[in-house]
């Protein structure tokens, strides 16, 4: 009789031998038998399925991975443009801590501009606001640090045209700071101020800082020449202004003084 | 028994060894829903399936493929030997009655051994806990997509091991 063709007596042996194995406790020490000789080759075969993996999930990932660049991009321009918007708004909160700083709002009733094109040639800037935002022609303009810029000349829906103190037509009257001397501002275009009608006895220097008269105390610029004329009654002083288009980006709308 | 025969039994365990080793360190990374192929019952099915001989070796065939089976997992030693070896003993029988050539055959007899492979070992673990036994829970958590899942897999790599195997037997044969 051949033992191994008859399956009963394969199961009973077997059913024995597995009995004896486990309640002796020889199943844990054939395991560890089993792990320590396999250890080797365990470890070379897990270290190349993981590589075989991360190599087919490549192929699996390229669909992914070219969706998830779109998305990438698209997310690089809007947090870019966000960016950009941050700055702008740091900008604009540095403007309104300055004008918050000098009291201005307790002064006067502020519109919020922001410069949005230069006219070099025509002495003249535009503006962000319009006839929308409430502004009108002749209202001033000033910087966050109370510079005087000029007044509204051209009124848009939603843009306006400031007329710089330097243009031809532009003048008003002004005075030098703590000297009560009291004269003309008028512009010559290309960016030049002349302070006409001094009287010529008038004690007046050069650096002298040159303000409004109404509204009073709003800067304009220093002088920075002065020019008498013998048959003149009066004297002349060449104005530095001292708003700069390209230093400011923020500027005030005085529409009344409080 | 013959020379052969021991010969045939030694080829056999370095076989299931190394399948034992492939599938517990190199496909594990190739698992789906935390299911991997098992390999060595696909080889058994397989083996069982091609070959046409009833001799001594095809009988013990499932019992040394689930030896291996119980060294490298967690399972109460024997668990895997009993139930792999008995499955194999069942498949064998029914491949008495039906001709081997039918592949709509092989895939109804993998999807069984599957099935019934996964039963026999969860019903053991089941029997072996000490815990409370509950035969509703464990019908409801056998009876899971989950095991679809599984026999799924393991039938996939199934297939694909059949018809490599076919390919090769025809080429050799020409």
């Amino acid at each position: 009789m051949n033992f191994f063709s008859k399956p009963k007596f394969i199961l009973i042996s077997l059913l024995l031998l597995f009995l004896v194995l486990n309640f002796l406790g020889f199943s844990q020490n054939l395991r560890n038998l089993f792990h320590f000789l396999s250890q080797p080759l365990q470890t070379f075969l897990w270290q190349a399925g993981s590589k075989t993996a991360n190599f087919l999930v490549i192929f699996s990932e390229i669909k992914n991975l070219k969706k998830e660049k779109n998305l990438c991009q698209a997310e690089n321009y809007h947090l870019l443009s966000q960016l950009v918007l941050l700055k702008e708004i740091q900008k604009e909160n540095k403007a309104l801590r300055e004008a918050l700083d000098l009291q201005l709002q307790k002064e006067f009733k502020l519109t919020l501009v922001k410069i949005t094109a230069y006219n070099l040639t025509a002495d003249s800037i535009f503006i962000n606001k319009g006839k929308n935002e409430g502004l009108s022609e002749s209202l001033a303009v000033i910087t966050p640090t109370k510079v005087l810029v000029g007044k509204i000349s051209q009124v848009g829906p939603s843009w306006s045209e400031v007329m710089l103190l330097s243009h031809p037509e532009s003048s008003l009257p002004a005075q030098i700071f703590k000297k009560e001397i009291s004269g003309l501002v008028k512009g010559k275009g290309n960016s030049r101020l002349t302070f006409e009608y001094l009287p010529k006895k008038a004690k007046i220097t050069l650096n002298d800082l040159v303000i409004t008269t109404n509204p009073k105390g709003i800067l304009i610029g220093k002088i920075s020449k002065l020019k008498t004329l013998d048959i003149s009654p009066f004297q002349e002083a060449r104005i530095i202004p001292f708003f700069k288009p390209q230093e400011n980006n923020y500027l005030f709308v005085l529409k009344a003084s409080r | 028994m013959k020379r052969n025969d021991w010969k045939k039994i030694i080829s056999l365990s370095f076989f299931f060894y190394l399948l034992a080793l492939i599938q517990g360190s190199f496909l594990i990374h190739f698992s789906f829903q935390g299911f991997f192929p098992n390999i060595i019952l696909i080889s058994t099915l397989l083996l069982s399936f091609l070959e046409n001989s009833q001799n001594n070796i095809s009988k013990i065939r499932g019992f040394l493929a689930g030896f291996f089976l119980d060294l490298s997992s967690s399972l109460p030693l024997g668990t895997a030997t009993f139930n792999l070896g008995i499955l194999n003993l069942i498949i064998k029988k029914i491949l008495q009655n039906f001709q081997k050539n039918s592949s709509l055959l092989f895939f109804l007899l993998f999807i069984f051994a599957t099935f019934s492979y996964e039963l026999l070992i969860n019903f053991s673990l089941f029997f072996l806990r000490t815990s409370p036994k509950s035969f509703i829970s464990f019908f409801k958590n056998f009876f899971s997509p989950l095991l679809l899942i599984q026999i799924s897999y393991n039938l996939l790599f199934g297939i694909l091991i059949f018809l490599l195997f076919k390919l090769f037997i025809l080429k050799f044969r020409k």
